[in-house]
């Protein structure tokens, strides 16, 4: 993937955050399911443009069985399961846009561009720390969870207390882990008042400004509608 | 003498607890010299690491008197950041040390820190890396590093800002004895560029050469200085007596107390492991038999903890069966008979108390044998408290009270004396032997030989 070379993303941190905006006007604005199709089909491009063709076709999928399921399937089927899934069809197809760019971002922005990109925009150090430990520890429970769960296999524990089971030695472990953390954080000068500097470099190239412009003609669309 | 780092009659309690007191530590380090802090688990040595680093007080708040003074100048007058600057420091858990998820990133973590220029940085990361032999691991998740390779990681991180001084809290008590020898090699650098290292240790076998001096503690004094020379002169009886942990590492001696006949209890056959299509280890073929104490040994990644997962039923095995006095044991079954003691327990403790947790999602406990079994356990004095609160010694017997009253035939242990002291490993085999003699079959993941000659009646080597 030749666009990885550059600070490696298709789009800047910069870029996405502008385009998570424009995805939450266009899903809380709530005028035409065209601009909210348009939309989908522009992040859906972006994506293939990137080189990732399955996430691509993989989002694309869903919407059309989602589209499928609120206009033809529900419709036509009996009223009780009509009643119970329409509002969570609906719902998943208004929050599409935001879903979409969303987790295009996710699989494209490393943790220390995101920090870059904050600290470019002048979020608060305070922030960001915070922002960036809580983001830290995601993969950590993802692990976390997988050894409660073998622990739990292990024993005979009944249904009702299986919820318990899970999250006490996660609970636990978050107190130790956050101190263990923090300690190896300030005592590699994360308190330094300085300017902090960054391995990585953020610049804005063709790929941005068309996103942007593009991103800003469905605000503006938006805008005209309503 | 010129001091680079000078303890002045330190005093410290922690708030709340009485755990890690220490009273009266004077010492002082010359430039470049190395000193190891040593003593049983909870005498207090890394209270001193914390201390010199400036954790305490401002990081864990305590009752402290006396002064550090780092260069001549005391540390009490210094902001954390600046601390930093001088004094770079290791911890133990290489899981809990980094902020990035990719291995460049952490390796300059400190040095963005303190606005080291961009240019500046793409050439100490790579020199970092050149020194410390590591740059097969540059541009990499962190996420699928080896705990050996994190702990290198941190390390490197420490090493890339350049400190003067280099301190190190049980550094080795997660690794392996491949990277306990990298470890070793990564002192022997800093020492050679003249670096002040201060390093809190219960593991002293790499160390014995390295050492300058070595002070051992016990409740929170400094009951003895050694030179080097006079710790390698200590008798093997004055070492024991001390608690302290062997000085060679050595292949363990094991002779073959078990009982081999041709009903096995337990018989592996043909066994291949892995994940999905991949094979990790194929061809496996192992009997023992009730009593038997089994450590089953290997580099890492040689698939140990595969077959740790295979045999408790968690996985499913490619290709080959588990018999159990002769009939076939499904996953399921397997799940019935096994019970695995984690490397960190607290993943398996879940309620609120001792006696809670041995029953814990059990429909009708029987508290007559819970008794019985905490009792035999000197678990039945602490059934009150809470698991957390234990130590890890307490723990770790608690999970093995679980799988008494869960009635598990074969028992796995996965790395149970990884930072342990002389004393608790010492009760860990006698827990072992405890359980050996109920009839039940124990196997044991470990990289710990003085465990292995301890414990252990049989070895099944991998790879």
């Amino acid at each position: 993937m030749h666009h990885r070379s550059r600070s490696g993303s298709f789009l800047d941190p910069r870029t996405f955050l502008l385009l998570l905006l424009i995805a939450n006007v266009i899903t809380f604005s709530q005028i035409s399911l065209w601009i909210e199709m348009g939309w989908i089909v522009f992040v859906d491009s972006m994506i293939l443009l990137s080189g990732k063709y399955k996430m691509a076709v993989k989002w694309i999928l869903l919407f059309c069985i989602l589209l499928l399921l609120q206009y033809i399937v529900l419709p036509a089927s009996p009223e009780i399961i009509a009643t119970i899934f329409v509002i969570l069809v609906n719902y998943s197809i208004r929050m599409f846009p935001c879903l979409l760019i969303g987790s295009f971002m996710m699989r494209e922005i490393s943790l220390r561009q995101f920090v870059l990109a904050m600290r470019k925009l002048h979020f608060s150090e305070k922030l960001i720390i915070s922002l960036s430990v809580t983001i830290r520890y995601f993969p950590a429970i993802k692990e976390e969870i997988y050894h409660t769960k073998d622990a739990m296999s292990l024993r005979k524990i009944k249904s009702s207390k299986k919820l318990e089971a899970m999250l006490v030695p996660l609970m636990m472990s978050a107190a130790a882990t956050a101190e263990e953390l923090s300690a190896a954080a300030v005592t590699r000068g994360i308190e330094n008042p300085i300017k902090k500097t960054s391995l990585l470099t953020l610049k804005l190239n063709f790929n941005d400004y068309a996103c942007c412009v593009i991103g800003c003609l469905f605000l503006v669309g938006t805008f005209i509608l309503k | 003498m010129i001091e680079k780092i000078r303890l002045d009659n330190i005093s410290f309690a922690y708030d709340g607890t009485g755990n890690g007191k220490i009273k009266n530590i004077s010492f002082s380090v010359s430039p470049g010299g190395c000193v190891v802090l040593t003593g049983r688990s909870g005498c207090g040595k890394t209270t001193v690491t914390r201390m010199i680093n400036g954790l305490i007080p401002e990081f864990f708040s305590g009752e402290l008197t006396g002064s550090v003074f780092v260069d001549g100048e005391n540390l009490a007058d210094k902001q954390l950041y600046e601390i930093a600057k001088k004094i770079g420091s290791v911890f133990q858990n290489p899981k809990t040390q980094f902020f990035n998820t990719d291995t460049d990133g952490e390796i300059a973590f400190g040095m963005e820190n303190n606005g080291v220029p961009r240019q500046e940085l793409i050439k100490r990361v790579k020199k970092t890396a050149d020194n410390l032999n590591i740059t097969n691991l540059l541009n990499r998740s962190i996420f699928s590093l080896s705990g050996g390779e994190k702990q290198k990681i941190a390390f490197a991180s420490v090493y890339a800002m350049n400190p003067e001084v280099y301190l190190l809290d049980e550094p080795s008590s997660n690794l392996d004895t491949d990277a306990i020898c990298d470890l070793r090699e990564y002192i022997q650098i800093l020492k050679s560029q003249g670096k002040t290292i201060i390093i809190a240790e219960h593991r002293l076998y790499y160390l014995k050469d390295l050492a300058d001096e070595i002070y051992y503690m016990d409740a929170g004094e400094i009951k003895h200085r050694w030179t080097q020379e006079a710790f390698l002169n200590l008798s093997v009886h004055e070492r024991k007596q001390l608690g302290l942990r062997s000085l060679n590492q050595e292949e363990p001696k094991i002779n073959d107390k078990s009982l081999r006949n041709d009903n096995a209890d337990i018989e592996i056959k043909d066994f291949s492991i892995g994940y999905g299509k991949k094979d990790v280890l194929t061809d496996i073929n192992f009997k023992a038999n009730k009593g038997d104490i089994i450590a089953v040994t290997g580099h890492n990644g040689v698939g140990k903890s595969t077959l740790l997962r295979t045999l408790c039923g968690l996985q499913k095995a490619l290709r080959g069966n588990i018999f159990w006095n002769g009939e076939v044991q499904n996953q399921k079954m397997l799940l019935k008979r096994t019970y695995m003691v984690m490397q960190d327990v607290n993943y398996q403790l879940f309620a609120d108390s001792v006696e809670q947790e041995t029953c814990f999602g059990i429909k009708n406990p029987d508290y007559k044998k819970v008794e019985q079994v905490l009792k035999e356990l000197d678990l039945y004095e602490l059934k009150e408290k809470h698991p957390n609160t234990l130590s890890a010694g307490q723990k770790q017997r608690l999970a093995v009270a679980v799988s008494m009253l869960c009635d598990k035939d074969i028992l796995v242990f996965d790395e149970p004396t990884s930072g342990l002291d002389l004393e608790s490993m010492r009760m860990v085999s006698e827990l072992m032997y405890k359980l050996a003699k109920m009839g039940k079959i124990i196997f044991l993941v470990t990289h710990d030989f003085e465990l292995v000659s301890l414990a252990c009646t049989r070895i099944f080597p991998l790879g």
